[in-house]
Protein backbone atom coordinates (compact mmCIF):
# COMPACT_ATOMS: atom_id res chain seq x y z
CA UNK A 1 0.00 0.00 0.00
CA UNK A 2 2.57 2.51 1.09
CA UNK A 3 4.62 1.92 -2.07
CA UNK A 4 1.65 2.72 -4.26
CA UNK A 5 1.17 5.92 -2.31
CA UNK A 6 4.75 7.03 -2.92
CA UNK A 7 4.36 6.45 -6.64
CA UNK A 8 1.24 8.54 -6.67
CA UNK A 9 2.98 11.47 -5.04
CA UNK A 10 6.04 11.08 -7.22
CA UNK A 11 4.44 11.77 -10.57
CA UNK A 12 6.90 14.35 -11.81
CA UNK A 13 9.40 13.50 -14.56
CA UNK A 14 12.50 14.59 -12.69
CA UNK A 15 14.99 12.71 -14.88
CA UNK A 16 14.10 14.42 -18.17
CA UNK A 17 14.46 17.80 -16.46
CA UNK A 18 18.13 17.16 -15.73
CA UNK A 19 20.59 19.17 -17.85
CA UNK A 20 21.97 17.29 -20.85
CA UNK A 21 25.44 16.95 -19.34
CA UNK A 22 23.99 15.03 -16.37
CA UNK A 23 21.95 12.77 -18.63
CA UNK A 24 25.17 12.05 -20.54
CA UNK A 25 26.95 11.30 -17.23
CA UNK A 26 24.20 8.84 -16.32
CA UNK A 27 24.14 7.14 -19.74
CA UNK A 28 27.92 6.69 -19.55
CA UNK A 29 27.23 4.31 -16.67
CA UNK A 30 24.72 2.23 -18.65
CA UNK A 31 25.75 -0.51 -21.13
CA UNK A 32 25.89 0.89 -24.64
CA UNK A 33 22.89 -1.00 -26.04
CA UNK A 34 20.58 0.23 -23.30
CA UNK A 35 22.01 3.74 -23.54
CA UNK A 36 21.23 3.89 -27.27
CA UNK A 37 17.75 2.45 -26.74
CA UNK A 38 16.83 5.46 -24.56
CA UNK A 39 16.22 7.34 -27.83
CA UNK A 40 12.71 5.88 -27.84
CA UNK A 41 11.75 7.17 -24.36
CA UNK A 42 10.65 10.61 -25.54
CA UNK A 43 11.72 13.43 -27.86
CA UNK A 44 13.98 14.80 -25.10
CA UNK A 45 15.94 11.56 -25.18
CA UNK A 46 16.17 11.15 -28.95
CA UNK A 47 19.69 12.54 -29.36
CA UNK A 48 21.22 12.39 -25.85
CA UNK A 49 23.10 9.11 -26.44
CA UNK A 50 24.78 10.61 -29.50
CA UNK A 51 26.74 12.94 -27.21
CA UNK A 52 28.45 10.18 -25.19
CA UNK A 53 32.21 10.86 -25.13
CA UNK A 54 33.02 7.25 -24.35
CA UNK A 55 31.79 4.17 -26.21
CA UNK A 56 32.34 0.57 -25.17
CA UNK A 57 31.37 -2.15 -27.64
CA UNK A 58 32.09 -5.54 -26.19
CA UNK A 59 30.85 -8.65 -27.92
CA UNK A 60 31.65 -10.90 -25.01
CA UNK A 61 29.36 -8.83 -22.77
CA UNK A 62 26.37 -10.09 -24.67
CA UNK A 63 26.87 -13.67 -23.79
CA UNK A 64 25.22 -15.56 -21.02
CA UNK A 65 27.60 -15.41 -18.07
CA UNK A 66 27.22 -19.14 -17.48
CA UNK A 67 29.36 -19.75 -20.55
CA UNK A 68 32.38 -18.22 -18.96
CA UNK A 69 32.24 -20.61 -16.07
CA UNK A 70 32.77 -23.65 -18.27
CA UNK A 71 36.34 -24.85 -18.11
CA UNK A 72 36.59 -25.86 -21.77
CA UNK A 73 38.92 -24.51 -24.40
CA UNK A 74 36.52 -21.76 -25.22
CA UNK A 75 38.76 -19.00 -23.97
CA UNK A 76 36.67 -15.97 -24.73
CA UNK A 77 33.15 -17.24 -24.26
CA UNK A 78 31.84 -15.64 -27.41
CA UNK A 79 31.30 -18.54 -29.75
CA UNK A 80 27.56 -18.14 -29.42
CA UNK A 81 27.16 -18.05 -33.17
CA UNK A 82 23.38 -17.88 -32.89
CA UNK A 83 23.27 -14.28 -31.78
CA UNK A 84 24.37 -11.42 -33.95
CA UNK A 85 27.77 -9.80 -33.71
CA UNK A 86 27.83 -6.39 -32.11
CA UNK A 87 29.52 -5.22 -35.31
CA UNK A 88 26.30 -4.03 -36.97
CA UNK A 89 25.24 -2.17 -33.87
CA UNK A 90 28.67 -0.54 -33.67
CA UNK A 91 28.64 0.43 -37.35
CA UNK A 92 25.14 1.96 -37.25
CA UNK A 93 25.50 3.77 -33.94
CA UNK A 94 28.89 5.29 -34.77
CA UNK A 95 27.43 6.62 -38.03
CA UNK A 96 24.85 8.60 -36.01
CA UNK A 97 27.08 9.49 -33.08
CA UNK A 98 27.91 13.17 -33.11
CA UNK A 99 29.79 14.21 -29.97
CA UNK A 100 32.54 16.59 -31.12
CA UNK A 101 35.11 14.70 -29.07
CA UNK A 102 35.18 10.93 -28.73
CA UNK A 103 37.59 10.45 -25.84
CA UNK A 104 37.36 6.73 -25.28
CA UNK A 105 36.66 3.99 -27.83
CA UNK A 106 36.69 0.39 -26.63
CA UNK A 107 35.97 -2.31 -29.20
CA UNK A 108 36.06 -6.04 -28.62
CA UNK A 109 34.87 -8.15 -31.56
CA UNK A 110 34.61 -11.91 -31.47
CA UNK A 111 34.25 -14.75 -33.93
CA UNK A 112 30.76 -13.64 -34.93
CA UNK A 113 32.15 -10.48 -36.51
CA UNK A 114 31.73 -10.66 -40.32
CA UNK A 115 35.08 -10.99 -42.04
CA UNK A 116 34.32 -8.17 -44.50
CA UNK A 117 33.70 -5.62 -41.76
CA UNK A 118 35.77 -2.49 -42.15
CA UNK A 119 36.86 -2.40 -38.54
CA UNK A 120 39.64 0.11 -39.04
CA UNK A 121 37.22 2.72 -40.37
CA UNK A 122 35.87 3.58 -36.91
CA UNK A 123 39.30 3.74 -35.36
CA UNK A 124 40.13 6.36 -37.97
CA UNK A 125 36.95 8.32 -37.13
CA UNK A 126 37.95 8.27 -33.47
CA UNK A 127 41.42 9.59 -34.33
CA UNK A 128 39.76 12.44 -36.24
CA UNK A 129 37.74 13.26 -33.12
CA UNK A 130 40.63 13.59 -30.72
CA UNK A 131 40.52 10.14 -29.16
CA UNK A 132 42.52 9.70 -25.94
CA UNK A 133 42.02 6.00 -25.16
CA UNK A 134 41.68 3.20 -27.72
CA UNK A 135 41.32 -0.45 -26.76
CA UNK A 136 40.86 -2.72 -29.72
CA UNK A 137 40.50 -6.48 -29.51
CA UNK A 138 39.75 -8.53 -32.59
CA UNK A 139 39.12 -12.26 -32.47
CA UNK A 140 37.26 -12.76 -35.73
CA UNK A 141 37.72 -15.79 -37.96
CA UNK A 142 39.45 -13.80 -40.73
CA UNK A 143 43.17 -13.09 -40.79
CA UNK A 144 44.98 -10.30 -38.98
CA UNK A 145 44.05 -6.83 -40.13
CA UNK A 146 45.94 -3.58 -40.20
CA UNK A 147 44.60 -0.44 -38.58
CA UNK A 148 44.72 2.96 -40.28
CA UNK A 149 48.15 4.59 -40.31
CA UNK A 150 46.71 7.70 -38.65
CA UNK A 151 46.29 5.74 -35.40
CA UNK A 152 50.05 5.48 -34.99
CA UNK A 153 50.61 9.18 -35.39
CA UNK A 154 47.56 10.33 -33.40
CA UNK A 155 48.60 13.31 -31.31
CA UNK A 156 45.83 13.07 -28.69
CA UNK A 157 46.19 9.35 -27.96
CA UNK A 158 47.42 8.62 -24.43
CA UNK A 159 46.48 4.97 -23.98
CA UNK A 160 46.48 2.23 -26.61
CA UNK A 161 45.68 -1.45 -26.18
CA UNK A 162 45.75 -3.82 -29.14
CA UNK A 163 44.89 -7.51 -28.83
CA UNK A 164 44.83 -10.61 -31.01
CA UNK A 165 44.25 -10.35 -34.77
CA UNK A 166 45.70 -6.91 -35.20
CA UNK A 167 48.65 -6.49 -37.49
CA UNK A 168 50.70 -3.97 -35.59
CA UNK A 169 52.50 -1.64 -37.87
CA UNK A 170 54.32 1.13 -36.09
CA UNK A 171 55.86 3.60 -38.49
CA UNK A 172 59.61 3.42 -38.81
CA UNK A 173 61.61 5.25 -36.20
CA UNK A 174 62.66 7.83 -38.74
CA UNK A 175 59.14 9.24 -38.92
CA UNK A 176 58.94 12.40 -36.86
CA UNK A 177 55.70 11.97 -34.97
CA UNK A 178 54.97 8.53 -33.65
CA UNK A 179 52.35 8.79 -30.94
CA UNK A 180 53.85 11.82 -29.24
CA UNK A 181 51.41 11.75 -26.28
CA UNK A 182 51.20 8.00 -25.72
CA UNK A 183 51.73 7.09 -22.05
CA UNK A 184 50.39 3.56 -21.82
CA UNK A 185 50.84 0.86 -24.47
CA UNK A 186 49.60 -2.70 -24.15
CA UNK A 187 50.14 -5.32 -26.81
CA UNK A 188 48.54 -8.67 -26.18
CA UNK A 189 49.12 -11.60 -28.56
CA UNK A 190 49.06 -9.31 -31.61
CA UNK A 191 50.68 -10.03 -34.95
CA UNK A 192 53.66 -8.09 -36.19
CA UNK A 193 54.32 -6.85 -39.65
CA UNK A 194 56.49 -9.04 -41.89
CA UNK A 195 56.85 -11.66 -39.24
CA UNK A 196 58.14 -14.22 -41.69
CA UNK A 197 61.22 -12.27 -42.49
CA UNK A 198 63.62 -12.64 -39.66
CA UNK A 199 65.44 -9.43 -40.36
CA UNK A 200 62.59 -7.03 -39.73
CA UNK A 201 61.39 -6.52 -36.26
CA UNK A 202 59.05 -4.18 -34.52
CA UNK A 203 60.62 -1.06 -33.19
CA UNK A 204 58.38 1.09 -31.08
CA UNK A 205 59.40 4.72 -30.82
CA UNK A 206 57.23 6.52 -28.33
CA UNK A 207 58.86 9.46 -26.60
CA UNK A 208 56.25 9.97 -23.85
CA UNK A 209 55.57 6.33 -22.95
CA UNK A 210 55.37 5.70 -19.20
CA UNK A 211 53.86 2.23 -19.02
CA UNK A 212 54.47 -0.65 -21.41
CA UNK A 213 52.74 -3.99 -21.15
CA UNK A 214 53.37 -6.82 -23.58
CA UNK A 215 52.18 -10.42 -23.73
CA UNK A 216 53.50 -12.48 -26.59
CA UNK A 217 54.04 -16.21 -26.87
CA UNK A 218 54.67 -16.46 -30.58
CA UNK A 219 58.46 -16.12 -30.60
CA UNK A 220 58.54 -12.95 -32.61
CA UNK A 221 61.68 -11.04 -33.09
CA UNK A 222 61.25 -7.49 -32.04
CA UNK A 223 62.71 -4.79 -29.93
CA UNK A 224 61.90 -1.67 -28.03
CA UNK A 225 63.07 1.60 -29.44
CA UNK A 226 63.24 5.02 -27.95
CA UNK A 227 61.25 5.18 -24.70
CA UNK A 228 63.11 7.72 -22.58
CA UNK A 229 60.27 8.21 -20.06
CA UNK A 230 59.43 4.53 -19.51
CA UNK A 231 58.77 3.91 -15.83
CA UNK A 232 56.87 0.68 -15.72
CA UNK A 233 57.12 -2.43 -17.88
CA UNK A 234 55.17 -5.71 -17.69
CA UNK A 235 56.83 -8.15 -19.98
CA UNK A 236 55.47 -11.64 -20.50
CA UNK A 237 57.14 -13.15 -23.54
CA UNK A 238 59.05 -16.18 -24.68
CA UNK A 239 61.25 -14.49 -27.20
CA UNK A 240 64.98 -14.21 -26.73
CA UNK A 241 65.75 -11.20 -28.85
CA UNK A 242 63.49 -8.84 -26.95
CA UNK A 243 66.20 -7.42 -24.79
CA UNK A 244 68.61 -6.61 -27.55
CA UNK A 245 67.60 -3.00 -27.41
CA UNK A 246 65.74 -2.62 -24.17
CA UNK A 247 68.97 -1.42 -22.73
CA UNK A 248 68.41 1.94 -24.38
CA UNK A 249 65.19 2.27 -22.39
CA UNK A 250 66.17 0.45 -19.25
CA UNK A 251 67.99 3.13 -17.36
CA UNK A 252 64.80 5.06 -16.55
CA UNK A 253 62.56 2.12 -15.62
CA UNK A 254 61.24 2.25 -12.06
CA UNK A 255 59.09 -0.85 -12.06
CA UNK A 256 59.56 -4.11 -13.94
CA UNK A 257 57.40 -7.24 -13.98
CA UNK A 258 58.89 -10.15 -15.87
CA UNK A 259 57.21 -13.44 -16.77
CA UNK A 260 59.31 -15.63 -19.00
CA UNK A 261 61.69 -18.50 -19.38
CA UNK A 262 64.86 -18.58 -17.41
CA UNK A 263 67.10 -17.83 -20.39
CA UNK A 264 65.43 -14.46 -20.55
CA UNK A 265 66.31 -13.80 -16.96
CA UNK A 266 69.90 -14.71 -17.72
CA UNK A 267 69.89 -12.28 -20.60
CA UNK A 268 68.27 -9.58 -18.53
CA UNK A 269 70.69 -10.05 -15.68
CA UNK A 270 73.48 -8.45 -17.66
CA UNK A 271 71.59 -5.18 -18.14
CA UNK A 272 71.87 -2.36 -15.66
CA UNK A 273 68.64 -0.85 -14.29
CA UNK A 274 70.04 2.09 -12.43
CA UNK A 275 66.72 3.59 -11.22
CA UNK A 276 64.66 0.44 -10.76
CA UNK A 277 62.63 0.48 -7.51
CA UNK A 278 60.29 -2.49 -7.95
CA UNK A 279 61.04 -5.85 -9.53
CA UNK A 280 58.67 -8.76 -9.85
CA UNK A 281 59.73 -12.03 -11.47
CA UNK A 282 57.55 -15.01 -12.36
CA UNK A 283 60.06 -17.63 -13.40
CA UNK A 284 58.87 -20.62 -15.38
CA UNK A 285 61.34 -22.88 -13.63
CA UNK A 286 62.35 -22.52 -10.06
CA UNK A 287 66.12 -22.63 -10.52
CA UNK A 288 66.28 -18.95 -11.27
CA UNK A 289 68.32 -18.08 -8.22
CA UNK A 290 71.69 -17.41 -9.85
CA UNK A 291 70.48 -15.14 -12.67
CA UNK A 292 68.20 -13.39 -10.21
CA UNK A 293 71.14 -12.63 -7.94
CA UNK A 294 73.07 -11.33 -10.95
CA UNK A 295 70.13 -9.11 -11.80
CA UNK A 296 70.01 -7.84 -8.21
CA UNK A 297 73.63 -6.85 -8.66
CA UNK A 298 72.51 -4.58 -11.50
CA UNK A 299 69.61 -2.92 -9.68
CA UNK A 300 71.38 -0.75 -7.11
CA UNK A 301 68.28 1.21 -6.01
CA UNK A 302 65.84 -1.71 -5.71
CA UNK A 303 63.38 -1.33 -2.81
CA UNK A 304 60.82 -4.00 -3.52
CA UNK A 305 61.33 -7.55 -4.79
CA UNK A 306 58.56 -10.05 -5.55
CA UNK A 307 59.29 -13.65 -6.53
CA UNK A 308 56.21 -15.48 -7.76
CA UNK A 309 56.66 -19.22 -8.15
CA UNK A 310 53.06 -19.84 -9.19
CA UNK A 311 53.99 -20.79 -12.72
CA UNK A 312 57.24 -22.52 -11.96
CA UNK A 313 57.34 -26.14 -12.95
CA UNK A 314 59.08 -28.24 -10.36
CA UNK A 315 61.61 -30.63 -11.80
CA UNK A 316 61.45 -32.89 -8.76
CA UNK A 317 64.31 -35.17 -9.68
CA UNK A 318 66.73 -32.51 -10.79
CA UNK A 319 68.91 -31.37 -7.93
CA UNK A 320 69.04 -27.62 -7.96
CA UNK A 321 71.96 -25.75 -6.67
CA UNK A 322 73.33 -22.26 -6.67
CA UNK A 323 76.48 -20.59 -5.54
CA UNK A 324 76.53 -17.47 -3.48
CA UNK A 325 77.88 -14.54 -5.48
CA UNK A 326 81.33 -13.29 -4.56
CA UNK A 327 79.93 -9.95 -3.44
CA UNK A 328 76.56 -9.13 -1.92
CA UNK A 329 74.30 -7.17 -4.32
CA UNK A 330 74.36 -3.52 -3.30
CA UNK A 331 70.58 -3.12 -3.17
CA UNK A 332 70.38 -5.70 -0.38
CA UNK A 333 72.67 -3.84 1.96
CA UNK A 334 71.30 -0.37 1.31
CA UNK A 335 67.83 -0.25 -0.28
CA UNK A 336 65.65 -3.38 -0.24
CA UNK A 337 62.69 -2.73 2.09
CA UNK A 338 60.03 -5.14 0.91
CA UNK A 339 60.49 -8.78 -0.04
CA UNK A 340 57.62 -10.99 -1.06
CA UNK A 341 57.66 -14.65 -2.04
CA UNK A 342 54.47 -16.10 -3.52
CA UNK A 343 54.02 -19.88 -3.78
CA UNK A 344 56.94 -20.63 -1.52
CA UNK A 345 57.49 -24.39 -1.57
CA UNK A 346 60.08 -24.75 1.20
CA UNK A 347 62.45 -26.85 -0.82
CA UNK A 348 66.06 -26.83 0.21
CA UNK A 349 67.32 -24.30 -2.32
CA UNK A 350 64.32 -22.05 -1.71
CA UNK A 351 65.08 -22.02 1.98
CA UNK A 352 68.76 -21.31 1.26
CA UNK A 353 67.89 -18.37 -0.98
CA UNK A 354 65.48 -16.96 1.58
CA UNK A 355 68.11 -17.31 4.28
CA UNK A 356 70.58 -15.45 2.10
CA UNK A 357 68.14 -12.56 1.45
CA UNK A 358 67.21 -12.26 5.10
CA UNK A 359 70.82 -12.45 6.24
CA UNK A 360 71.97 -9.66 3.93
CA UNK A 361 69.08 -7.20 3.58
CA UNK A 362 69.92 -4.61 6.17
CA UNK A 363 67.01 -2.19 5.51
CA UNK A 364 64.29 -4.81 5.23
CA UNK A 365 60.94 -3.77 6.72
CA UNK A 366 58.48 -6.43 5.63
CA UNK A 367 58.86 -9.96 4.40
CA UNK A 368 55.70 -11.64 3.14
CA UNK A 369 55.72 -15.31 2.33
CA UNK A 370 52.72 -17.11 0.86
CA UNK A 371 53.03 -20.86 1.07
CA UNK A 372 52.39 -22.95 -2.01
CA UNK A 373 49.02 -24.64 -1.42
CA UNK A 374 50.38 -27.83 -3.01
CA UNK A 375 53.08 -28.37 -0.43
CA UNK A 376 54.84 -31.62 0.12
CA UNK A 377 52.24 -33.49 2.21
CA UNK A 378 54.93 -34.69 4.59
CA UNK A 379 55.59 -31.12 5.66
CA UNK A 380 53.41 -29.63 8.35
CA UNK A 381 52.39 -26.04 7.76
CA UNK A 382 53.03 -25.04 11.38
CA UNK A 383 56.42 -26.63 11.18
CA UNK A 384 57.35 -24.56 8.10
CA UNK A 385 56.04 -21.37 9.63
CA UNK A 386 58.14 -22.08 12.73
CA UNK A 387 61.20 -22.70 10.60
CA UNK A 388 60.67 -19.51 8.60
CA UNK A 389 60.41 -17.51 11.80
CA UNK A 390 63.68 -19.00 13.00
CA UNK A 391 65.69 -17.81 10.00
CA UNK A 392 67.94 -15.05 11.30
CA UNK A 393 67.21 -11.57 9.95
CA UNK A 394 69.94 -8.97 9.88
CA UNK A 395 67.31 -6.24 9.92
CA UNK A 396 65.97 -6.91 13.41
CA UNK A 397 63.12 -4.44 13.04
CA UNK A 398 61.70 -6.27 10.04
CA UNK A 399 58.30 -7.96 10.13
CA UNK A 400 57.69 -11.46 8.83
CA UNK A 401 54.21 -12.35 7.61
CA UNK A 402 53.34 -15.88 6.52
CA UNK A 403 50.07 -16.56 4.69
CA UNK B 1 44.51 20.21 11.13
CA UNK B 2 43.87 23.73 12.30
CA UNK B 3 41.41 24.56 9.52
CA UNK B 4 38.93 22.03 10.84
CA UNK B 5 38.42 24.16 13.95
CA UNK B 6 37.03 27.03 11.91
CA UNK B 7 33.27 26.98 11.51
CA UNK B 8 31.32 28.07 8.45
CA UNK B 9 27.58 28.59 8.12
CA UNK B 10 25.87 27.31 5.00
CA UNK B 11 22.50 28.98 4.45
CA UNK B 12 19.78 26.96 2.71
CA UNK B 13 17.18 28.39 0.29
CA UNK B 14 14.77 28.78 3.23
CA UNK B 15 17.38 30.82 5.11
CA UNK B 16 18.21 28.10 7.61
CA UNK B 17 21.86 28.12 8.76
CA UNK B 18 23.88 24.90 8.95
CA UNK B 19 27.10 25.28 10.91
CA UNK B 20 29.85 22.98 9.67
CA UNK B 21 33.61 22.73 10.00
CA UNK B 22 35.66 24.27 7.24
CA UNK B 23 36.89 20.80 6.24
CA UNK B 24 33.31 19.67 5.59
CA UNK B 25 32.44 22.89 3.75
CA UNK B 26 35.49 22.38 1.56
CA UNK B 27 34.00 19.09 0.36
CA UNK B 28 31.67 21.37 -1.62
CA UNK B 29 34.08 22.33 -4.34
CA UNK B 30 32.09 25.45 -5.03
CA UNK B 31 32.73 26.56 -1.45
CA UNK B 32 36.39 25.55 -1.61
CA UNK B 33 36.80 27.80 -4.66
CA UNK B 34 35.06 30.69 -2.91
CA UNK B 35 37.40 30.32 0.08
CA UNK B 36 40.42 30.20 -2.19
CA UNK B 37 39.25 33.30 -4.01
CA UNK B 38 39.48 35.16 -0.74
CA UNK B 39 35.83 35.01 0.25
CA UNK B 40 36.40 35.15 4.00
CA UNK B 41 32.79 35.47 5.13
CA UNK B 42 31.75 32.91 7.68
CA UNK B 43 28.30 32.37 6.17
CA UNK B 44 27.73 31.25 2.62
CA UNK B 45 24.28 31.27 1.02
CA UNK B 46 23.35 28.13 -0.95
CA UNK B 47 20.25 29.59 -2.53
CA UNK B 48 19.31 26.74 -4.84
CA UNK B 49 19.29 23.97 -2.24
CA UNK B 50 16.58 23.53 0.39
CA UNK B 51 17.17 22.63 4.04
CA UNK B 52 16.20 18.98 3.69
CA UNK B 53 18.64 18.32 0.85
CA UNK B 54 21.40 20.57 2.20
CA UNK B 55 21.22 18.66 5.49
CA UNK B 56 21.66 15.39 3.61
CA UNK B 57 24.58 16.67 1.54
CA UNK B 58 26.27 17.86 4.76
CA UNK B 59 25.66 14.44 6.34
CA UNK B 60 27.36 12.81 3.34
CA UNK B 61 30.36 15.17 3.40
CA UNK B 62 30.76 14.93 7.18
CA UNK B 63 30.97 11.14 7.02
CA UNK B 64 33.51 11.27 4.18
CA UNK B 65 35.67 13.84 5.98
CA UNK B 66 35.57 11.78 9.20
CA UNK B 67 36.65 8.59 7.45
CA UNK B 68 39.29 10.46 5.46
CA UNK B 69 40.85 11.75 8.67
CA UNK B 70 41.33 8.31 10.24
CA UNK B 71 44.74 6.93 9.39
CA UNK B 72 45.44 3.27 8.85
CA UNK B 73 42.91 0.43 8.74
CA UNK B 74 42.04 1.72 5.30
CA UNK B 75 40.46 -1.45 3.93
CA UNK B 76 37.85 -1.64 6.65
CA UNK B 77 37.24 2.10 6.47
CA UNK B 78 36.70 1.87 2.74
CA UNK B 79 34.20 -0.94 3.17
CA UNK B 80 32.32 1.00 5.83
CA UNK B 81 32.20 4.00 3.55
CA UNK B 82 30.87 1.88 0.72
CA UNK B 83 28.14 0.57 3.01
CA UNK B 84 27.34 4.11 4.11
CA UNK B 85 27.10 5.30 0.49
CA UNK B 86 24.80 2.42 -0.38
CA UNK B 87 22.43 3.20 2.48
CA UNK B 88 22.70 6.94 1.93
CA UNK B 89 21.63 6.81 -1.70
CA UNK B 90 18.75 4.35 -1.17
CA UNK B 91 16.15 7.13 -1.25
CA UNK B 92 12.98 7.69 -3.22
CA UNK B 93 13.24 9.14 -6.73
CA UNK B 94 12.38 12.73 -5.87
CA UNK B 95 15.08 12.99 -3.22
CA UNK B 96 17.54 11.17 -5.48
CA UNK B 97 17.18 13.75 -8.25
CA UNK B 98 17.33 16.64 -5.77
CA UNK B 99 20.56 15.17 -4.40
CA UNK B 100 22.01 14.80 -7.91
CA UNK B 101 21.18 18.40 -8.79
CA UNK B 102 22.57 19.68 -5.48
CA UNK B 103 25.75 17.60 -5.83
CA UNK B 104 26.17 18.91 -9.37
CA UNK B 105 25.64 22.55 -8.31
CA UNK B 106 27.83 22.32 -5.20
CA UNK B 107 30.33 20.17 -7.06
CA UNK B 108 30.49 17.27 -4.61
CA UNK B 109 31.95 14.69 -6.99
CA UNK B 110 31.57 11.56 -4.84
CA UNK B 111 27.90 12.21 -4.19
CA UNK B 112 27.24 13.04 -7.84
CA UNK B 113 28.88 9.75 -8.81
CA UNK B 114 26.83 7.56 -6.49
CA UNK B 115 23.65 9.42 -7.46
CA UNK B 116 24.21 8.96 -11.19
CA UNK B 117 25.24 5.35 -10.63
CA UNK B 118 21.98 4.72 -8.75
CA UNK B 119 19.96 6.07 -11.70
CA UNK B 120 22.08 4.13 -14.20
CA UNK B 121 21.59 0.90 -12.23
CA UNK B 122 17.83 1.48 -12.41
CA UNK B 123 17.92 1.96 -16.20
CA UNK B 124 20.11 -1.10 -16.72
CA UNK B 125 18.31 -4.27 -17.87
CA UNK B 126 15.02 -2.41 -18.32
CA UNK B 127 12.85 -2.17 -21.39
CA UNK B 128 12.14 1.42 -22.54
CA UNK B 129 8.51 1.06 -21.40
CA UNK B 130 9.67 0.10 -17.92
CA UNK B 131 12.13 3.00 -17.78
CA UNK B 132 9.33 5.38 -18.76
CA UNK B 133 7.05 4.14 -16.01
CA UNK B 134 9.71 4.11 -13.26
CA UNK B 135 10.81 7.67 -13.96
CA UNK B 136 7.37 8.98 -15.06
CA UNK B 137 8.75 9.96 -18.45
CA UNK B 138 5.94 11.18 -20.65
CA UNK B 139 6.15 9.68 -24.10
CA UNK B 140 5.59 12.69 -26.34
CA UNK B 141 6.09 10.81 -29.58
CA UNK B 142 2.82 10.19 -31.38
CA UNK B 143 2.36 6.48 -32.15
CA UNK B 144 3.25 7.26 -35.78
CA UNK B 145 6.40 9.15 -34.79
CA UNK B 146 7.49 6.38 -32.45
CA UNK B 147 6.99 3.88 -35.22
CA UNK B 148 9.25 5.94 -37.52
CA UNK B 149 12.02 6.18 -34.90
CA UNK B 150 11.83 2.43 -34.31
CA UNK B 151 11.86 1.68 -38.03
CA UNK B 152 14.77 3.99 -38.79
CA UNK B 153 16.74 2.56 -35.93
CA UNK B 154 15.76 -1.08 -36.10
CA UNK B 155 19.37 -2.05 -35.40
CA UNK B 156 19.16 -0.42 -31.96
CA UNK B 157 16.23 -2.51 -30.72
CA UNK B 158 17.34 -5.97 -31.81
CA UNK B 159 18.29 -8.33 -29.02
Amino acid sequence: MSEAKIEEINCEDRISALPEELLVTILLLVPIKEAVATMILSKRWRYIWMMLPSLDYNETNDVNQARDWGGDDNDDGDDDLESKSIWWFLDKSLKLHKAPVLEILLISLGRRCPSDANVGNWVEKAVDRGVVVVKFKLRWSAGPTTLPKSLYTCETLKELTLSNKVLVDFPSSSSPSCLPSLEILQLSCVVYKDEDTFASCLVIDTPALIKFNVTDYSRHSWSIGNMPCLEEAHISVDCLSLFDKIITASSAILSLVLTFEDEMLVRCSTLRFSRLLRLSVDPSRSNCVEPLLLLLGNTPKLEELVVNNEFASEPEDVPLSWNQPSSIPGCLSSHLKIFEWRYYGHREEEEEFLTYILANSKCLKTVTISLNPILDPELEEDFIIGKLKDIPRVSTSSQLLVN
Amino acid sequence: MSESNKKISLISSEGEAFEVSEAVAREFEIVAHMLEDGCSGSSIPITTVDSNILGKVIEYCTKHVEVGNVEGNSEKAEKDLEEFDKRFIAVEMNTLFSLILAANYLNVKGLLNIGCQKVADTIKDMKPEEVRSIFNIENDYTPAEEEVVRKENEWAFQP
